[in-house]
């Protein structure tokens, strides 16, 4: 019986002792593809400090931090970003790596030549289909931009498909129905059986910068800015590059900015 | 009071949230949905558990066994199989059912014939032997025999009805892998409250809720209404 309790005593101990793993929320495209768990764990495996990664979209994340309930952030919603910072409520902030959309569809779709508004003009030309998350990720509003540009009111057409959902589930959903997609590189790649090829459009507006704040409501502060330094530090820099390396086979998919 | 807030928003927002027609057309796909998958269930399921529950053959034990294991199977296993079954690049690829409602339909079905057989028979057994015998005794063929063991223990197979749809309108996991919560064609109940819920929407994520609470209060009372009326 004093055997029983002692138990309870030590996991009650390790359930409540040492410090507090830091909490990191990132957009659902850099966990879905496990990039951020490996930066994550470099960082541990270099500073000791445990890191608790949760994927959510990025206006998700940003109602997480605005609440507290994270240390850092790292999203892909530049207006967004900039928002939180006017309020004052990041601590330390910077760019930390970048990646790129593309438009997405199925074999043989080639928008060579055109930038994305032109591709996604001519996608409501053909009648789709599209698929779009529209979840409040930062996809989802480089998306509606896109089509904004193009002047064409996607969502509201009849071949337009709404999943809701992350990026990971979108793709399945725009490849088995053989339909268009605004794709993240790093899940794209990261997702397997998929029948979907890049178009092959280019833009600039396609370029997708991720932002890494420290919250500066948390009770962590410290380690939140701890962690965002460390990200630009050359130690992080070249974790970012050996993540990219490891997960994707190259470099370039989160590249350093 | 603030962290009360939060909750009383969520509350006032999912009463708002019940006047959205989007929420109507989702309700309906649910029904839709879950209702054939429960009725196909039930078409399938009854004479396979009176069989089982009757039935003195070899190899029968092992098959309770099956049914047992099959009642507790996890929905995301079945979505996971079934997906792969329906990839179109998959066996059963040439039926194009990924991302439909006919998947979620298939999936909820599979959920549900375990349950619907498992119960049947388990209401079967419960028969007394000498109910069993005198039926033995009367000369009637297999069906009527069948029939009437049915009509004795039919409490038992309204719960098994009750439990079947029970399982699949509440069960997220398999609609969300094969169903895919497109808005307008695959999403449902449980699959809006996993995404307003992921985006913080908590009030039309409870509204959702509250609906799927009435659906299964009222399917049970009319259901549970039909016990003991032949």
């Amino acid at each position: 019986m004093r055997a029983l309790g002692l138990l309870a005593v030590v996991l009650l101990a390790v359930a409540c002792g040492g410090e507090r793993a830091l909490l990191v929320a990132a957009g659902t495209t850099l966990v879905d593809s496990g990039f951020i768990e490996s930066v994550a764990d470099a960082y541990t495996a270099e500073t000791g400090v445990d890191v608790d990664v949760i994927g959510e979209a990025t206006a998700q994340v940003l109602a997480l931090a605005r609440s507290g309930s994270v240390d850092v952030t790292i999203t892909h919603a530049p207006d967004l970003e900039a928002d939180f910072e006017a309020d004052g409520l990041a601590s330390q902030s910077a760019t930390v790596f970048t990646s790129r959309f593309l438009v997405a569809g199925p074999p043989g779709s080639d928008f060579i030549g055109l930038d994305a508004a032109g591709a996604f003009r001519e996608i409501a030309d053909r009648g789709g289909p599209f698929v779009g998350r529209q979840d409040g990720s930062g996809t989802a509003l480089v998306e509606a931009a896109i089509w904004a540009r193009a002047g064409v009111d996607g969502p509201a057409q009849p071949w337009y498909l709404s999943t809701g959902q992350g990026m990971g589930l979108t793709l399945q959903v725009a490849s088995e129905r053989a339909a268009f997609v605004l794709a993240e590189l790093g899940t794209f790649l990261s997702t397997g059986a998929l029948s979907l090829v890049d178009t092959g459009v280019s833009d600039p507006a396609l370029e997708n910068p991720y932002r890494a704040m420290s919250v500066a409501g948390t009770d962590a502060k410290a380690a939140a800015d701890g962690f965002v330094d460390w990200l630009v530090s050359p130690d992080g820099r070249s974790a970012i590059e050996v993540a990219s390396r490891t997960v994707f086979g190259r470099a370039d998919v989160y590249g350093l900015p | 009071m603030a962290p009360v807030g939060l909750i009383l928003d969520a509350i006032a927002d999912a009463f708002a949230s019940l006047s959205d027609p989007e929420l109507i057309e989702v309700v309906a796909l649910t029904l839709v949905v879950s209702g054939v998958a429960s009725v196909a269930s039930l078409t399938i399921g009854v004479p396979m558990g009176t069989a089982l529950g009757l039935g003195r053959f070899r190899g029968r034990s092992a098959l309770r066994v099956a049914v047992d294991v099959g009642m507790g199977l996890p929905p995301v296993l079945v979505g996971l199989a079934l997906l792969l079954l329906l990839w179109r690049s998959g066996p059963l690829g040439g039926l194009r059912l990924t991302f439909t409602p006919t998947a979620m339909m298939i999936a909820q079905f599979l959920l549900a014939v375990p349950i619907v057989v498992g119960l049947t028979a388990t209401a079967i057994e419960s028969l007394p032997a000498a109910a069993v015998e005198q039926l033995g005794a009367l000369r009637l063929s297999l069906v009527d025999r069948a029939r009437l063991a049915l009509l004795e223990v039919w409490p038992g197979v309204v719960g098994a009805a009750v439990a079947a749809f029970g399982r699949v309108v509440s069960e997220v996991g398999a609609v969300l892998i094969v169903g895919g919560n497109i808005a307008g064609e695959t999403r449902v109940l449980t699959t809006l409250i996993v995404q307003e819920s992921r985006q913080a929407q908590f009030g039309p994520a409870l509204g959702a809720g509250l609906v799927l609470l009435v659906i299964s209060l009222v399917v049970n009372v009319s259901l549970s209404r039909t016990r003991g009326r032949l």
